[in-house]
């Protein structure tokens, strides 16, 4: 395989940017769809979608890294935040298969807060990896994915305790809601997983 | 599915043998029984069992338990078993809601008229059909018309009619109306009632606007009819 020696940096640049983005919508489209769940329009195949979509974007950034001699910071930092941000769109969308595997009937209030939180995350995320070229204005987006993960924690806490409020609840609607209140937590933790990475590149290279 | 005057007995009592002996005088006056050997495990069994009467070993006679079957299982009836006989204990339990209070002090003959006294005095709750002005809905057999066309409904929301029609003009409780429907409690969070008594009125109002499910707020929903003098009939 040749190596270019021809910084073509940008590209990478990019792509993230293009992933951030791609996270984003697959967070609104899971919001929307368990805020209009059973009612809704939108079909898990959409959200798969955007999945895959998020495949080809880290494939695209493998790629480029064993092809690019020079990278605009380390390559295992390439690997490590086109990981994290793969594992974000692939919880969201491990989230929203839990709907019709489910069957849910109506989703859940507190599960509808933290599909709001997962897109402030995401949001911020795609903010920040927009930013990533010259690591500016990045860590105030930091900042706002880590709040979104104490809310995240004290919605799924809160969430998961009130299943257990009545000896009388349903077993079934225990185990399904304790499932997915821990999916959407696992989304909004992967945004603060991607966070750290990024936050290591800023400090890296500033 | 209606209840069948068959008997639960219930006892945490040591003295097992006891309660067998209860369990044997009913049988062979011709009554049908079942048992289960721990209070704990009464809720669960009887979410299946159908039994009317519920015979409560006198140490299983707890508060929390007394009130989650009174309020979990409104159409039983609960009597006590005392393994050996307590006037002032006995007075207790009929003070906490009990119907009747059983004891080894009794004949059989005795025994088995009190309990069947109390499967007599019971007055079944099973959801009844009923009729609110123009509105009919018999849920159990798929019933729910407005001057006599059908509304379109699904199982879920006519159950939720009928449980609204019964208690009109009242309010019900989304927790009650849960309970009612869907036979659990309602976790804190769950907007089931709420979706599907969305879509109750939306039917409703797709048909007439002179019956619809009105909100109060943080409470529940009732069902209110805009005619004049109309009187809740059971069919």
């Amino acid at each position: 395989m040749r190596l270019t020696l021809v910084p073509q940096t940008k590209e990478f640049y990019g792509l993230f940017a293009e992933a951030g983005d791609n996270a984003l919508e697959a967070a609104r489209l899971v919001e929307q769809r368990f805020r209009e769940h059973p009612d809704t329009e939108i079909r898990q195949e959409q959200v798969k979608e955007l999945e895959h979509e998020g495949d080809r974007l880290t494939a695209e950034i493998f790629r480029l890294l064993n092809t690019r001699y020079v990278t605009p910071f380390d390559r295992e930092d390439i690997y490590g935040l086109a990981g994290a941000v793969d594992t974000v769109v692939d919880q969201i969308e491990a989230a929203s298969e839990l709907l019709d595997l489910y069957r849910i009937e109506v989703p859940m209030e507190q599960s509808l807060a933290q599909c709001g939180v997962l897109v402030e995350a995401t949001s911020a995320l795609a903010h920040a990896l927009s930013g990533l070229r010259g690591f500016r204005g990045i860590d105030v987006h930091l900042a706002q994915i880590k709040r979104c993960e104490d809310e995240g924690d004290r919605i799924v806490r809160d969430a998961i305790a009130a299943l257990f409020e009545d000896e009388d609840a349903s077993p079934r609607a225990i185990i399904r809601w304790k499932d997915i209140f821990e999916a959407l937590e696992q989304a909004i933790d992967a945004c603060d997983t991607a966070a750290h990475v990024l936050g290591n590149v800023v400090v890296k290279n500033t | 599915m209606p209840l069948v005057p068959t008997i639960t007995v219930v006892d945490d009592c040591l003295l097992v043998g006891e309660a067998a002996t209860l369990q044997a005088q009913l049988e062979q006056a011709g009554v049908a029984c079942s048992s289960v050997e721990r209070g704990a495990e009464v809720v669960q069994a009887l979410r299946t069992n159908r039994s009317a009467i519920v015979i409560l070993g006198e140490s299983t006679c707890e508060p929390g338990l007394l009130a989650r079957l009174r309020s979990g299982f409104p159409d039983r009836t609960l009597l006590a078993w005392q393994v050996s006989r307590s006037t002032a204990r006995a007075a207790d339990l009929l003070e906490a809601g009990l119907v009747d209070v059983l004891d080894p002090s009794m004949g059989e003959r005795e025994l088995v008229a009190r309990v069947r006294n109390a499967a007599e005095r019971r007055a079944p709750r099973e959801p009844q059909a009923v009729e609110l002005g123009q509105l009919a809905v018999d849920a159990p057999h798929g019933v729910a018309l407005w001057a006599g066309v059908g509304l379109g409904l699904t199982g879920r929301e006519r159950e939720l009619l009928q449980v609204l029609a019964q208690a009109a003009p009242a309010t019900v409780r989304r927790e009650d109306l849960y309970r009612s429907v869907w036979g659990y409690a309602m976790v804190r969070g769950d907007r089931t009632v709420d979706v599907n008594v969305k879509r109750l009125r939306a039917k409703l109002a797709a048909v007439t606007d002179e019956v619809a499910v009105v909100t109060e707020p943080g409470v529940g929903y009732r069902l209110e009819l805009r005619e004049a003098d109309v009187a809740v009939t059971p069919l």
